[in-house]
């Protein structure tokens, strides 16, 4: 469930963990494309 | 093209067009026609979102590039997700709070007219350069690989976008951008699933991947840092941040996508979706591409995936070097898959190499590199399958260019002609004119379609026009937002003073254009800031 909100809250909020955690998905995105990039090297 | 193929390709385009105009069938506001009387789901906005970035160029450019440069585009994408973070943070709730159908309205509310007049023309000539390019890409490809008439091409997609842009505004953009957007997956997949499919027998996925990796094809992540690189992790994640900063924040095309949320809610959600979805589409078409070159490795691919330009080298002494090299990378190909250890690994290397350096000379008169995809398609789908495909090509530079047309109408209207010309008319009267407006721009996308001749690499065309302005786009509405003290004329002359530096560091040929982001908003920002320092020094002096 999404955090409720009027439309006159602005900025961060309760949506400070959805950042949060958008945050910590590109960062597991770009090590598991490093690890990608890396894996084929014999 | 066989029968199936045209059946396929007319209904496909034939029910997205008929759909999105049934479901804005209604429209009869200003506030319907261009806004969607903001009660879009998120879910259309988001798709929309991505519909509007995704042009033909993707398709078709995107997969030449991971072909000929490997995957290492994508990092092209990485600052995305934390632009989509700050847009959702900063700018929807500013734009939805403010009740404005442009951002540039925003400007005046927070500046003065002259800030927004001037960003709107700003945005006017970039986007309008943009447009023609969006229609002509799929045109000049289809021309080569088809033998279809260019103009006749960028015509009569012209005619469908201006069709329905101008009947349904911006509901028939984002229900059409949904429908196109669903259907570009499938065509992808298909193309992805027909290249790995086509793999010699006993060679599988895995092999694929190594061969291309052994390529260089793979290389997702560079981390070697250079002013003029292009594409590597750190230009990625401050230049891609800055620029899908500005693209999703400043530029009017997609501002009225998410304006159009039902709610603050929505709009937030759908920005989100797309910092998350992005870059894993993007690594799909990017190893779409990567498999299309495996692809190649086994069956002897044309010296120039150009065939207007193949019937000058055939026969040539080029051309029977290339097939030597072609054969010769086949075979290191073959005994990397058997010996798998990296004394093949780079005998395969040094073949491509070899390759690479008579595949240079070979298309000297023409980079093939956007014509990769098309080849592949047309030579090698199964029949109806190319239908589709090029039914994903025609609706993502429809489902693009009609986005960028409505948002030039919006911008015509209501910065300009409501703005400066008629201030005080009825709404049936405003509707009319964001209808002739969108017309207009239709007209002159068609028309300006023809100058995007000779671009190069087309994907690189339109981010580098986009960089030219976004700085200084970005800059303005930064000033706005967190420097409450800076007043309208010091906004104005810092956007002047943004737009002198990238112009000026894009004719030193030095720095790579995601840069220019950057120098173009830190410029805009420090400049607006000192003047107002010392014009409000002077004022308490005196």
């Amino acid at each position: 469930m999404l955090p409720p909100e009027s439309e006159s809250a602005p900025f961060f909020g309760s949506w400070k963990r959805i950042y949060g955690a958008v945050l910590i998905y590109l960062l597991i995105v770009i090590a598991a494309l490093a690890v990608f990039t890396a894996s084929f090297r014999l | 093209m066989r029968l199936l193929d045209w059946i396929v390709l007319a209904a496909t385009i034939g029910f997205i067009v008929l759909y999105g105009l049934w479901k804005s069938r209604k429209t009869s506001t200003v506030s319907g026609y261009l806004l969607a009387d903001r009660s879009l789901p998120w879910y259309t906005v988001a798709l929309s979102i991505m519909a509007t970035q995704a042009s033909a160029v993707t398709f078709i450019s995107t997969t030449g590039q991971a072909y000929a440069d490997g995957m290492r585009f994508i990092q092209f994408y990485f600052g995305l997700p934390i632009a989509m973070i700050i847009v959702s943070a900063f700018f929807a709730p500013r734009f939805r709070n403010a009740n404005v159908f442009t951002a540039y309205e925003y400007l005046e509310k927070r500046f003065d007219a002259k800030t927004r007049a001037l960003v709107s023309l700003i945005f006017l000539i970039q986007r309008g350069f943009a447009v023609g390019m969006i229609l002509y890409a799929p045109a000049v490809v289809l021309t080569v690989i088809l033998g279809w008439n260019d103009q006749g091409t960028t015509l009569m997609m012209g005619s469908i976008v201006i069709l329905y842009t101008m009947l349904g505004g911006i509901r028939a953009v984002a229900w059409t951008d949904f429908q196109q957007m669903v259907i570009m997956l499938v065509g992808l997949f298909a193309a992805l699933l027909v290249a790995v499919l086509g793999l010699p027998d006993g060679v599988g996925f895995g092999d694929a991947l190594l061969v291309a990796a052994s390529a260089g094809k793979l290389n997702a992540v560079t981390t070697n840092f250079d002013w003029y690189d292009r594409y590597n992790l750190f230009s990625g994640l401050l230049g891609g941040t800055f620029l899908a900063l500005a693209y999703f924040g400043c530029d009017q095309s997609q501002v009225q996508r998410y304006l159009t949320g039902k709610d603050l809610q929505q709009s937030r959600v759908s920005l989100l979706f797309n910092a998350v979805a992005k870059i894993p589409m993007q690594f799909f078409i990017l190893l779409t591409g990567a498999m299309v070159f495996v692809f190649y490795v086994f069956t002897a691919p044309p010296v120039t995936f150009h065939s207007g330009n193949l019937k000058k080298v055939e026969g040539t002494a080029v051309a029977a070097r290339h097939d030597a090299a072609v054969v010769e990378r086949q075979q290191a190909a073959y005994e990397l898959l058997k010996t798998r250890d990296s004394a093949h690994q780079a005998a395969f290397l040094e073949a491509q190499k070899k390759l690479d350096v008579v595949h240079k000379e070979a298309t000297a008169s023409g980079n093939d590199t956007n014509y990769v995809f098309m080849t592949f398609v047309t030579q090698h789908l199964p029949a109806g399958f190319v239908g589709l495909v090029i039914a994903v090509i025609f609706g993502a530079a429809m489902s693009a260019s009609s986005g960028e047309i409505n948002s030039l109408a919006t911008v015509t209207m209501v910065d300009f002609y409501q703005r400066f010309v008629k201030k005080d008319s009825s709404d049936q009267h405003y509707l009319w004119f964001s209808r002739a407006a969108t017309v207009f721009w239709g007209v002159y996308a068609v028309a300006s379609a023809q100058l995007a001749r000779g671009l190069g690499s087309l994907v690189e065309a339109v981010n580098m026009l986009g960089s030219l302005f976004y700085g200084g786009l970005l800059g303005v509405f930064l000033l706005a937002f967190f420097f409450p003290r800076v007043g309208g004329t010091a906004a104005f002359l810092g956007v002047l003073a943004g737009e002198a530096a990238i112009f000026y560091t894009h004719s030193t040929g030095k720095v790579g254009f995601l840069w220019y982001n950057v120098i173009g908003c830190v410029v805009v920002v420090l400049a607006g800031v000192i003047l107002s320092v010392l014009w409000r020094a002077e004022k308490r002096q005196s």
